[in-house]
């Protein structure tokens, strides 16, 4: 019988890197990594689960700065680059470690940068939207959208600052997948009151928060965060359930801490010797991560003190992870059923680049997760939000609480002593952004190019992922500059609006480096 | 000094209060972004220190705190003197009210033309925040006013649902909060049974994770009442009337707000009471963002590290909850295990 849904949501987002001016640049990397560990291995996965005839029913979201990305010829081209190292790299690995404890990790590492260039080239042809969109249309991922450059909405002085963040990324939605988006990831689920009546004017219907927005929700929630509650504006929200979760999040008691899973932090780029490793090095020759990894988490032990990685145990891992993952679920959804008088929907979200990326064999525990839904019970089916929404239509009217599902549970992570002063510079552009589309509401020609551009500026120095890499305390610089680089622009393209005069050569040049959203129409902010 | 004294709420009265305090006492200036003499780093386009516009802008960080910041160009702060007495205007001095317009409580603080600021609050009310001249003889005479900002509550709401369908009695909405986990908190009462152990040189209880170091020294900063009442929960009891009314001021008047809705049991109270503590520790510890590799700080979930992938930090987990491993490692052959972008069998 069944007893409850299981929503499983994996939210794909990196900022918009790109640096054309660079033959290569340390930060597109995060791209390529993501790429190879994350987005391919979970695409194959599903694609594969559906083709034998499993039924995949998940919520995914894939910002626009990632789509943007993944079509971006540039970037693709950079990738291939890339993967031909690594490839190259592994098959070295597997004759240098023959005969060594560390052969199995060699061979499967080749292995799994070989299929993914196969995969990457022959299957999607370079076109991972395109093979994730085939996966919607099939029925086995209900796509959602996000804002455009993942700003955090709450922190926006201006409603038509916030918007156009939605505006934008809806438009990009429908440029890469063909139809209306009905759902939303609120950049970093930041949710305040008022949100919800924009998502409703862009005919969205529903959306996600964590737990506290609806535990401290007005009124109380009769049904918990295991049934959405219907904003005044009529979307839905969703909260996750911190308690299934943070068997995969938790640092304390989560999955990807099993001894025998790959250890993320020892990565043969420096335990390679320096003669072999540097020729796939960037061209600074300085040792980094380069994604093979010989060892495991093994426990409470120093890096040197790792022992080999056995991909074949860490597969048996995820089986019995994915299992008691389910059985939480059944647990849970015995425990609900009389007490909210519904089937529960559980609602699991997660960054995306956690399953490959962070936890190599996450993509894994989700195939046997989803195997075992299909195959092995009755009691949970995977489900999203709409599928709820279709079962049970009625659903409590409720203010969510303002909240976020950073640290803490609200802005802290986005402003705090060390990110304070970006504030007054984005509100400015946001003031002047609508101030110029007010002045030039109807812009032809150049004019409209200087206000497109002048729009995408404001839109990356919106980016929530400057604030939070300052206040996490990695690459600090990268994103400081971003930030400043991005708002410098926006006020050099100001001066040109504000002059009525149109400087060609420096346009030119800054519509070459940030050439995200060429569909970007300034109106978006009147 | 903590920030959590910069803001004095004085319920029930409208006095003002002025605030002897250093401009910017919570913010550390934005990091250096300049080149270092040796190495060069780059640090990106320059943007201007200041716009030349009269502003005042609010902004909630978590349900404790407002950052406000401001700009007013001297000729406008200039253009009010006049319409004053010149003896009067000499006594002027640019000035911050923050006004809880809830409450009807006021704070001001001495400034410059130009700044940022933080201020504690309180949960679950509404702020506005002016920027002018204080007068001696006038009072104060504002030039530029902020938007409306409000707090979240940090904790369950006192509204009830009207329709019946959708209402939910205080016990089970307890027992709700007991099923998603913000009834109580693991971490927190560990953290005070470890406290109170060690306070009283008792051994240490025997726990599933051992309580950081530094939370339980956070801890044991917080008034003794605090600890008293932490450490009772922690014991499986409820909030009781007389711990409240030997809790600090600030606390005792949410707790008290919250009562007197009429919709709050002790129990839910007693809740209410877990969900406000993280912020109280959050006070003593300010400084930063709770996430030192070292020591991760745990607090309940929805205040844990859970919200994004580079937080993820690696775990020492004891593991034997789960099924132990059958095979010995050491006498494996290699074997290709099974990869997810492995080739689909064939039907």
């Amino acid at each position: 019988m069944e007893l409850g849904l299981l929503s499983i949501v994996l939210h794909a987002h990196l900022p918009f890197v790109r640096h054309p001016e660079h033959a290569e640049f340390l930060e597109e990397d995060w791209l390529y990594e993501a790429i190879s560990e994350t987005y391919i291995p979970l695409l194959y996965t599903f694609q594969s689960l559906m083709e034998s005839g499993v039924r995949v029913r998940l919520t995914m979201g894939l910002t626009p700065p990632l789509c943007e990305m993944l079509c971006d010829p540039l970037l693709q081209a950079r990738y291939r680059k890339h993967i031909e190292k690594l490839v190259e790299l592994t098959e070295r690995e597997v004759v240098r470690t023959r005969g060594t404890e560390f052969h199995e990790a060699a061979l499967y590492h080749h292995h799994h940068f070989a299929s993914s260039y196969r995969l990457y080239d022959e299957t999607y042809h370079g076109d991972l939207v395109a093979g994730f969109r085939a996966l919607q249309d099939a029925g086995a991922l209900e796509i959602i959208t996000s804002g455009a450059t993942h700003g955090f909405l709450p922190l926006m002085s201006r409603v038509e600052a916030r918007r156009a963040q939605i505006e934008v990324g809806k438009a990009n939605y429908i440029k890469h997948f063909k139809r209306d988006p009905r759902g939303i990831w609120l950049p970093e689920c930041a949710f305040a009151p008022g949100v919800d009546t924009l998502l409703a004017d862009a005919g969205i219907r529903f959306f996600f928060v964590d737990a506290h927005a609806i535990m401290f929700g007005s009124p109380r929630p009769r049904r918990a965060i295991y049934a959405p509650v219907i904003t005044e504006s009529g979307v839905a929200a969703l909260a996750r359930d911190v308690t299934t979760g943070e068997r995969v999040w938790s640092s304390e008691v989560g999955y990807p801490g099993d001894p025998f899973y790959r250890e993320f932090y020892r990565d043969l780029g420096y335990d390679l010797d320096y003669e072999s490793i540097a020729p796939y090095l960037h061209e600074d020759g300085v040792r980094r991560n380069v994604g093979v990894k010989y060892h495991r988490v093994t426990g409470k032990v120093a890096l040197h003190e790792k022992e080999p990685y056995l991909p074949s145990i860490a597969s048996e891992r995820a089986a019995v992870h994915a299992g008691d993952f389910l059985s939480n679920c059944q647990r849970l959804s015995a425990e609900l059923v009389g007490t909210i008088e519904r089937k529960p929907i559980i609602v699991s979200p997660y960054d995306a680049e956690l399953y490959g990326h962070w936890w190599f064999e996450g993509p894994l525990f989700l195939k046997y997760l989803i195997e075992k839904i299909h195959y092995d019970q009755d009691t949970i089916r995977l489900a999203t939000p709409l599928d709820y929404v279709d079962e049970y239509p009625e659903n409590q009217t409720q203010t969510p609480s303002a909240s976020t599902w950073g640290a803490e549970g609200y802005n802290r992570v986005w402003i705090n002593a060390e990110t304070d002063w970006m504030y007054y510079h984005q509100h400015r552009a946001e003031d002047r952004m609508i101030e110029s589309a007010r002045r030039y509401p109807s812009a032809e020609g150049d004019q409209r190019r200087l206000l497109n551009q002048l729009a995408r500026e404001l839109l990356l120095a919106q980016s929530s992922d400057w604030a939070f890499i300052i206040t996490t305390g990695t690459m600090v610089q990268y994103a400081i500059k971003r930030f400043r680089d991005h708002i410098g622009r926006f006020n050099e393209l100001y001066k040109m609006v504000a002059a009525n005069r149109i400087d060609y050569a420096k346009l030119d040049d800054i519509e070459s480096r940030d050439n995200i959203f060429p569909e970007v129409d300034y109106r978006a902010y009147l | 000094m903590s920030i959590f004294t910069s803001w004095i709420t004085s319920p029930g009265g409208r006095k003002p209060i002025e605030l002897e305090l250093p401009v910017d006492p919570a913010a550390p200036s934005a990091p250096a972004h300049d080149s270092d003499e040796v190495t060069f780093v780059d640090s990106g386009m320059e943007i201007p220190e200041s716009y030349g516009v009269d502003i005042v802008r609010a902004l909630v960080q978590d349900p404790f705190h407002l950052m406000v910041y401001w700009e007013i160009r001297p000729e406008s702060y200039s253009a009010i003197e006049g319409l004053f007495p010149r003896g009067e205007v000499s006594t002027f001095r640019p000035f911050m009210r923050l006004t809880d317009l809830d409450a009807g409580d006021e704070a001001y603080v001495a400034i410059p033309l130009s700044g940022k600021y933080w201020f504690s609050v309180n949960p679950s009310s509404s702020f506005r925040i002016d920027v002018g001249a204080l007068s001696s003889s006038s009072g104060f005479v504002p030039v530029v006013r902020s938007n409306v900002v409000r707090t979240p509550a940090g904790t369950v709401s006192t509204a009830v649902d009207e329709d019946p369908k959708f209402r939910v009695d205080t016990p089970r909405f307890v027992k709700l909060l007991a099923v998603t986990g913000f009834a109580t908190d693991r971490v927190l009462t560990d953290v005070a049974k470890a406290e109170a152990a060690l306070a009283a040189g008792l051994p240490m209880p025997e726990f599933v994770t051992q309580p950081s170091p530094s939370l339980i020294d956070a801890f044991s900063q917080l008034p003794v009442a605090v600890r008293t009442a932490a450490v009772r929960i922690a014991e499986g009891e409820s909030l009781a009337a007389n711990e409240i009314e030997e809790l600090p001021a600030s606390l005792r008047f949410m707790l008290e707000r919250l009562l007197a809705s009429g919709e709050f049991d002790s129990e839910l109270l007693t809740a209410a009471f877990m969900h406000l503590l993280p912020q109280l520790l959050r006070n003593v510890l300010d400084g930063g963002i709770l996430d030192d590799p070292a020591h991760p700080f745990h607090l309940p979930p929805r205040f844990a590290t859970l919200g994004s992938s580079e937080h993820v930090q690696r775990p020492h987990v004891d593991w034997s909850w789960m099924p132990s491993m059958a095979e010995s490692l050491s006498r494996r052959q290699p074997v290709i295990a099974p990869d997810v972008l492995d080739p689909v069998p064939a039907a």
